[in-house]
């Protein structure tokens, strides 16, 4: 009776139906800064470089190579076979045979000054006398490529850049200067006019005109020349500094910049115990309102929006969309403007959302900011293969995870939370960098990760609730009856159906309702399991058990399998219909020993598939520390259901060999010592743990330890078992 | 009769001539090293002296300059080839020897005949260039058992070159490690007691001196076959440690800003709040120190050098003979006191 009552209530408890356990996002935080008022990753801009190859390239109707071009203007050193110098001289030699005499010239010229440039750093040390020599070479140059700035029909502002490096080299400040001051007109529509100007800034810099030096290289986007315009000019301190000196200098955007996304970090990084944060907050929110009160800047927007975003990181969103909507009607730059735009959509999405019209102002703002990145250069971020990246992803992906994302799911709407997500994901890593969904995991399959079970939007998905992700199914299934915002995620979101049954399958095998869990693995694609990250373990056989290995004679029959073969089946599916089956012979059953067989088998089973089993797979998609730590829904109840299947089994058949192989199995379900010697973390100083629920059944095993059975099921073969018994003195 | 006499006279007169010489010459060999004066080493890229390092060499009559001519690296295509090569923007002031030093990495001496066959010439034209005047030659290289061979070949390729050559004295700088291995064919040694810890190690005591790790050393010291001097510390560095792990060294740092640095124990100092200071990379603007993150302050008090330096002495006298202080930067030497550079000095 005892015992009956006892399986009713553990049918009940596996049949009966849980309610849906709270979901806990897992949404990552965006990573990039917000505040971009320049682009700092054009600091490594090498556009001079691709022009000059360019303006070469058309020179000879690209008759030479660009990499030949760019040997001989940069006369760099090239290796032959066996490894000597060389130096490529295609572009000269194709010169030759065209008898373009002035180009020639010209290059020659330009190896001389190369060569005296790099002297000084080669193995043949220029001597006093080679010193001498160059300087009379420069002065050479100088007159030579002055002659040819009027007379030269096609390189006439080559030589013109080249007569004012030479007088700068030559050490001849005046003649520089009025080299450059003859002929800048006639060049201002050319970068070389850049190039000139920048040996004049040198001089400006040295001669106390700072500014007109920070504003040529600000200019010309020489972003490392610029950052020593204002070395010592960093921080509050430096920026007040900075202020008095020049109230409208060019440099402030990188000052301003530097310091809010110094703050930005520091926020987010150590918020609470960061005190001299809020200070220097406030101080510059301040100093920001005086700035604006004298009315001396050009950039107004600049310093208001820099302090409304300030004012947002500090915790205050109505101040800082106040502040920021104020910013936005203020004079500033296009990049300045662009930026107010990106802050307000940040400040919006973390905290306006049930707002009246926000929907359709994401949506437009999304379309915006898509457009602003596929129009920014990228730069290639190394830790992700198919991220090449630039400050407006960054923006968009900070956005979405940082603030819209968490924010939707606080207003419940998880379907549209999920949308955004993964839209974000398809954009970022697919669309953006021109990668189709199906490309990428074929690519990532060969290298064994695949992205849709290792990104955000999937850990969000794998950890919500069986309801929540139907209802993004949903959402995906029929976007038009949504919202704006749903609706325009949902479009550009992953919308795979094998995808969605799959992970709706598993939830319902997590939570047993196998039923269920085959109405939706049914729908799922044969090609699609086998393109799986986790294909390679759903080969495992679930009738050989991880961590029984003593009792089985053949140690073949181990398996730990990871194949690459395919899959005949969905071994998930052929899981929940080979349990469910059993479940159902044990509950028919009338013969004790079969049904007590049954209940035995069924503990193996949820043994096999929890994740201590070798057949984790089936309900997981990593078995990793981080699967650990991050709770799948409803993956806690398999280990205690094969206990509760084994004690079944041990009720219904008392026998010696039911009970001693089911207490084994109770033993050995954790698959740990019971009695182990830990280090507790301090060095050299260990602690000894017994566990005593392991413990509990060894000592039913020890009357056992006569019986016929014993031997046969091969217990004395356990280490776990035998170091108990040598413990207690008994072998 | 007396001719045996005189013969044995002789004999015990040759004989004891002979001894005195060997021995004379033996202890030359292993004693004080030529031509000794206070020294310094200057290892900046360019030279130029402000008024206060004029002061310092002034002051202390600085007698030899050890300049760092150039390094010797490999290049990206794996060959080695000059980097960091001074620039002479000022002169040596009057009166002070110039021993110019190149820095080799171990790696870059497959080729030992070549290589120094470049190094001598290199240097010549160097100092001919520049007007320097110099019979000397230094060559400083982290060398180990396994680049032993080539190194050793390289300094004998160069002493053969210096005939015919304004150049006649080699020497060498003698990490501590090294006092255990062979000795190198070099005319002298420069005993290097500095860097004697791992930097980016956030445990180390002082990763620039520690008397307790030159004890280690110093059981060869004695009789270690080359005449040796010694080169003390005279700098500091601030390391920036994240969770422990080695960031940067840090320049031009001002911990006595409070509201940026909060002391956490003596010389290490706790970033309170993110900010970021001037960073000798040329693609960032500046290096961002973040809140949380560790400065480590390593460094040399007088009394510490004084300490070192008593404890070589007693192990080996004669390598107080020439004192030489690294480095020659007037921010650094201002921490000391004049008559602590005096006593450094002092032998």
């Amino acid at each position: 009776m005892k015992s009956a009552k006892f399986i009713l209530i553990s049918l009940l408890c596996i049949f009966g139906c849980f309610r849906a356990l709270p979901c806990t996002p897992e949404s990552q935080s965006g990573k990039g800064f917000l505040f971009s008022v320049y682009n700092h990753n054009s600091i490594a801009d090498d556009s001079v470089r691709i022009k000059n190859i360019a303006f070469w390239h058309n020179y000879v109707k690209g008759k030479v190579s660009d990499n030949s071009i760019e040997n001989a203007i940069y006369d760099l050193e090239t290796y032959s076979a066996d490894n000597k110098v060389t130096h490529d001289t295609s572009l000269i030699q194709f010169l030759k045979k065209e008898k373009d005499t002035d180009a020639v010239h010209y290059l020659e010229l330009l190896k001389q000054t190369s060569a005296i440039s790099n002297s000084y750093n080669s193995w043949d040390y220029p001597s006093k006398a080679q010193q001498a020599i160059y300087r009379k070479v420069w002065a050479s140059i100088l007159i030579d490529a002055s002659k040819r700035i009027t007379s030269s029909k096609r390189l006439s502002s080559r030589y013109w850049l080249m007569a004012v490096r030479a007088a700068f080299y030559s050490k001849n400040a005046s003649r520089c200067k009025q080299i450059y001051a003859k002929y800048a007109k006639r060049f201002r529509n050319s970068y070389i006019k850049d190039l000139a100007e920048g040996y004049l800034a040198y001089y400006w810099l040295h001669n106390g005109q700072r500014e007109k030096a920070r504003e040529f290289y600000a200019h010309v986007g020489d972003l490392r020349s610029l950052r020593w315009c204002f070395k010592d000019n960093i921080n509050m301190k430096g920026i007040k500094a900075l202020y008095a000196e020049c109230p409208s200098s060019v440099a402030f955007p990188y000052l301003i910049q530097d310091f809010v996304n110094s703050r930005d970090f520091s926020c987010n990084q150590y918020a609470d115990d960061d005190s001299m944060h809020n200070n220097q907050i406030i101080e510059f929110c301040k100093f920001a309102n005086k700035v604006l009160k004298e009315g001396k800047v050009k950039n107004p927007a600049l310093w208001q929006s820099a302090a409304a975003f300030l004012t947002f990181i500090n915790g205050h969103a109505d101040d800082a969309l106040n502040g920021i909507n104020k910013a936005a009607m203020m004079k500033g730059t296009p990049r300045v403007m662009d930026n107010i735009r990106v802050l307000r959509f940040a400040i919006m999405s973390s905290a306006f959302t049930r707002q009246s019209g926000f929907n359709d102002y994401a949506v437009n703002e999304f379309t915006w900011l898509a457009e602003k990145i596929k129009s920014e250069p990228t730069y290639v971020d190394y830790s992700n293969k198919y991220s090449c990246r630039n400050h407006y992803s960054d923006a968009y992906e900070r956005i979405v995870k940082a603030y819209l994302v968490p924010q939707l799911m606080k207003n419940g709407d998880f379907a549209t939370a999920a949308a955004v997500m993964s839209m974000d994901n398809e954009f970022i890593n697919g669309t953006f960098n021109n990668m189709e969904h199906q490309k990428k995991v074929s690519e990532d399959y060969q290298e064994g990760i695949i992205d849709d079970y290792s990104n955000g939007s999937f850990e969000m998905l794998d950890t919500a609730s069986i309801d929540d992700v139907r209802a993004y199914a949903k959402l995906l299934m029929n976007p038009d009856k949504a919202h704006s915002l749903a609706r325009y995620a949902a479009y550009k979101a992953y919308n795979n159906p094998d995808f969605l049954n799959e992970l709706i399958g598993t939830k319902y095998l997590r939570i047993e309702y196998f039923s269920k869990a085959i109405h939706y693995l049914s729908k799922v694609s044969l090609s699609y399991i086998n393109s799986m990250n986790i294909t390679p373990y759903l080969h495992r056989n679930i009738e050989i058990v991880h961590g029984f290995e003593f009792l089985y004679l053949n140690k073949n029959e181990r398996d730990k399998s990871v194949l690459y073969t395919t899959l005949s089946s969905n071994p998930k599916l052929e899981f929940a219909k080979t349990i469910l089956a059993t479940f159902k012979a044990a509950i028919t059953e009338k013969d004790t020993t079969k049904k007590a067989n049954l209940f035995y088998k069924l503990g193996e089973y949820y043994i096999q598939a929890s994740l201590s089993g070798s057949c984790w797979a089936y309900l997981h998609y990593s078995w990793s520390s981080q699967s650990l730590d991050v709770p799948s829904y409803g993956q806690d109840s398999y280990l205690d259901n094969a206990k509760k299947m084994f004690e079944n089994s041990m009720l219904i058949d008392k026998s010696d060999y039911n009970s001693i192989r089911c207490l084994m199995a109770l033993a050995s379900i954790e698959n740990i010592p019971w009695d182990e010697t830990f280090d507790d973390g301090n060095c050299y100083k260990f602690a000894r743990f017994q566990f005593l629920e392991i413990a509990r059944y060894f000592i039913c095993l020890n009357n056992y330890r006569n019986s016929p059975a014993f031997s046969d099921l091969r217990v004395g073969k356990c280490d776990n078992i035998r170091f108990y018994m040598e413990s207690i003195g008994q072998q | 009769m007396q001719k045996p006499l005189f013969c044995l006279t002789f004999s015990l007169v040759f004989l004891f001539s002979f001894s005195l010489c060997t021995l004379l010459i033996s202890c030359t060999k292993s004693e004080g090293v030529p031509d000794p004066a206070p020294s310094v080493y200057y290892w900046r890229t360019t030279l130029n002296f402000d008024s206060a390092e004029i002061n310092f060499l002034k002051a202390h009559k600085i007698g030899k300059i050890y300049l760092r001519y150039f390094d010797v690296a490999l290049n990206d295509k794996g060959n080695p080839v000059p980097v960091g090569t001074i620039k002479f923007s000022d002169t040596i002031p009057a009166g002070i020897k110039v021993i110019p030093v190149v820095y080799i990495e171990p790696n870059c001496i497959s080729n030992p005949n070549d290589m120094a066959t470049k190094i001598v010439k290199r240097v010549k034209a160097m100092s001919e260039a520049n007007g320097i005047n110099t019979d000397e030659l230094q060559i400083d290289c982290d060398w180990t058992i396994s680049s032993q061979k080539n190194y050793f070949a390289m300094l004998t390729a160069m002493r053969r070159l210096f005939t015919n050559s304004s150049l006649r004295r080699l020497s060498a700088t003698i990490r501590l490690h090294q006092l255990s291995m062979a000795v190198p064919p070099v005319d002298y040694g420069v005993l290097m007691c500095y860097n004697t810890g791992n930097l980016k190690n956030e445990k180390c005591e002082n990763s620039i001196l520690s008397p307790n790790v030159v004890k280690t050393f110093l059981k060869p010291l004695h009789s270690y076959k080359l005449p040796l001097c010694a080169a003390y510390p005279a700098f500091s560095w601030h390391l920036l440690f994240h969770n422990g792990e080695f960031q940067a060294i840090l320049r031009g740092v001002d911990m006595s800003n409070h509201s940026l640095y909060k002391m956490i124990s003596p010389g290490k100092f706790l970033v309170i709040s993110s900010h970021s200071i001037p960073s000798p990379d040329p693609d960032s603007f500046g290096l961002m120190l973040n809140a949380g993150e560790e400065i480590k302050v390593d460094e040399v008090s007088a009394s510490l050098i004084l300490n070192v330096k008593a404890m070589l002495e007693e192990a080996r006298p004669s390598i107080g003979g020439q004192v030489i202080i690294y480095n020659l930067n007037s921010n650094d030497l201002a921490k000391y006191k004049s008559y602590e550079i005096s006593k450094i000095y002092s032998h």
